[in-house]
């Protein structure tokens, strides 16, 4: 199959995860759709590098899966100790800072 | 084959890790006092500082890793402006950890992954090392905006950064892979050399459009910036500090480097985008800020602006432009982390004094922190013969050479409208009769000494500005 196809489902993928962050309220499933943006752009990594031939692109999503995971520590940590003061995890809610 | 290593290159980099090393070691043992791993962090730092600047002054070039990592007099000068903003923030946030023994070990590690990241993005010469120190900086950064896990302000400053970091940084990740696509490589000379006029690819623009969406979200660019006033205010004030000096400089600094040293070639595409969102942030920034009534909120606003006009020099695209952003970028660094040292020190009994109107008074009341506080004010409004003044003089000056004559009319309206907000503090401060007077907490000496520190840095740079323009001068890739 030619490198279109891929990069069109990639874009797709992307184009899911940027309006799952915008329009969900609830920060697991923001989180969750982060991480769909991020696989987007791995799958277009890895399909450039086999049209390309050469590994460039495939080295790149090792590091991004690890920072990925690291990402996901972090994150369900801040999610957790702000579940522990509002019980809550719904970014509408969660607004005491504005102006 | 063996890799060859020069360590030399990599020393200021290497002393980083070694600190920070040294500080996780040491928080593992109860039986010491744990401020003493501040001042290893501000003793590592100031000899990473040190050898820097000796790098910086012998002109060292090279290359390291398979060219993936470049030390030129760019990433050195960098590595100046970030190792400085740590020191003073290390100094900062001596006496503002308190006692509580717990909370100072992770806290000193973090700033110095961060510090790390940021060195690692001013020097790398490949796609990959910017990104992995973009997120090594960006992750210790959302671990301290949420660091009084304590405060419900806190925690929820954490979450918000986090999410919009993380959703920035997938921006940046999917800009790099179109990139990828559109030259078939990662590497910044090497996408110059492969993007040759007439081949310009959708994918390589779509890219590069995206690389400016994740860049205006770690910066504050407007129309990215909304996270920024929330995150300043709810963060703890000495990390509030930190995130508007350092990573900001250091998001420039891939900025610049990606942009005009990977995309030169897409010049025409990318400079009238960049000349409406310096011209959108620095009129946004400024506007919004005169609203504020919380000082951590005006300063946040104000920081939104000040990345406007550092975009001008960007904008100008030549060696002066750059040079010019760079001083800009160091005067910055200083004048406000300087401006938050001196929100810290204002704290009273009661807490901090976050509110505007909480500085009636002070002039007469605490005259040593009202001299501070006017000194950073005016280098941030622009005030001769203050840093600020030296800064914008720079930078407006690259952008009417280039031609940009509007976008000058323009920064130049907007340092009027920023005088209005930033005197109306020291007016504050030296007309009104405090309502109440509230006993002040005492000075804490090493916050007196950061605050000096970055006074006469204001000053100094004000008063002699070839001391730091012509290394600037010299460090245009």
């Amino acid at each position: 199959m030619s490198l279109e196809y891929y990069l069109i489902l990639s874009a797709l993928l992307f184009t899911i995860g940027v309006i799952g962050v915008l329009i969900r309220r609830n920060a697991i499933i923001i989180f969750m759709c982060i991480e769909l943006m991020l696989n987007a752009a791995n799958l277009a990594f890895v399909a450039i590098s086999r049209s390309l031939g050469e590994a460039t692109g495939q080295v790149f999503v090792f590091f991004v899966m690890t920072v990925a995971a690291a990402e996901v520590a972090i994150g369900l940590a801040i999610i957790v100790s702000v579940f522990k003061h509002r019980q809550t995890v719904n970014v509408d809610e969660v607004n005491s800072l504005k102006g | 084959m063996p890799i060859e290593i020069n360590w030399q290159l990599l020393m200021p980099e290497l002393i980083i890790a070694l600190t920070l090393l040294i500080v996780l070691v040491f928080d593992l043992f109860d039986s010491i006092s744990k401020s003493i791993l501040g001042w290893m962090t501000i003793v590592g730092s100031g000899i990473a500082l040190w050898v820097s600047i000796q790098m910086h002054q012998a002109g060292t070039v090279g290359t390291q890793f398979n060219d993936m990592f470049k030390v030129d007099n760019f990433s050195l000068f960098f590595n100046i402006i970030f190792l400085v903003s740590t020191i003073l923030v290390a100094l900062i946030s001596l006496s503002y950890l308190g006692r509580d023994d717990r909370k100072q070990g992770p806290y000193y590690l973090l700033i110095l992954l961060a510090t790390l990241g940021m060195m690692l993005m001013a020097a790398g010469n490949e796609l990959i090392i910017v990104f992995l120190g973009l997120e090594l900086m960006s992750l210790s950064l959302y671990v301290l905006a949420g660091y009084f896990r304590d405060s419900p302000a806190s925690s929820e400053a954490g979450m918000k950064y986090l999410l919009l970091g993380a959703f920035a940084s997938a921006f940046f990740l999917y800009g790099i892979a179109l990139i990828y696509g559109g030259t078939g490589t990662t590497n910044v000379p090497a996408i110059a050399e492969a993007i040759i006029a007439p081949n310009k690819s959708p994918l390589l623009l779509a890219g590069m459009f995206l690389l400016i969406v994740g860049f205006g979200f770690k910066v504050a660019i407007v129309p990215f910036h909304q996270w920024a006033p929330d995150v300043y205010e709810g963060a703890p004030t000495t990390v509030a500090a930190f995130i508007s000096a350092g990573p900001k400089a250091a998001g420039f600094a891939a900025f610049l480097r990606i942009f005009m040293e990977a995309l030169p070639n897409l010049q025409v595409e990318w400079s009238g985008v960049i000349i409406v969102l310096a011209m959108l942030t620095m009129t946004v920034g400024n506007v919004i800020a005169i609203a504020q009534t919380s000082i951590k909120r005006m300063l946040a606003y104000s920081s939104i602006a000040h990345a406007g006009y550092i975009l001008i020099g960007l904008a100008a695209a030549n060696n002066d432009g750059i040079s010019s952003a760079m001083l800009y970028l160091l005067v910055y660094c200083v004048m406000n982390i300087g401006a938050f040292g001196a929100v810290i020190l204002a704290k009273t009994e009661d807490g901090e004094s976050l509110v505007i109107s909480d500085y009636a008074g002070l002039g007469l009341r605490k005259p040593l922190l009202a001299m501070f506080m006017t000194i950073m004010l005016l280098s941030l409004a622009g005030f001769p013969p203050t840093a600020g003044f030296v800064g914008k003089f720079y930078i407006f000056k690259s952008a009417v050479q280039a031609g940009h004559i509007w976008l000058v009319i323009v920064g130049a309206v907007n340092t009027a409208i920023s005088a209005f907000y930033y005197l109306r503090v020291v007016v504050t401060m030296y007309m009104r009769e405090p309502e109440e007077e509230l006993p002040f907490a005492s000075y804490p000496s090493t916050l007196v000494v950061g605050l000096v520190l970055a006074a006469i840095g204001v000053l100094l740079i004000g008063i002699l500005p070839s001391l730091m323009l012509a290394p600037a001068q010299n460090s245009v890739f």
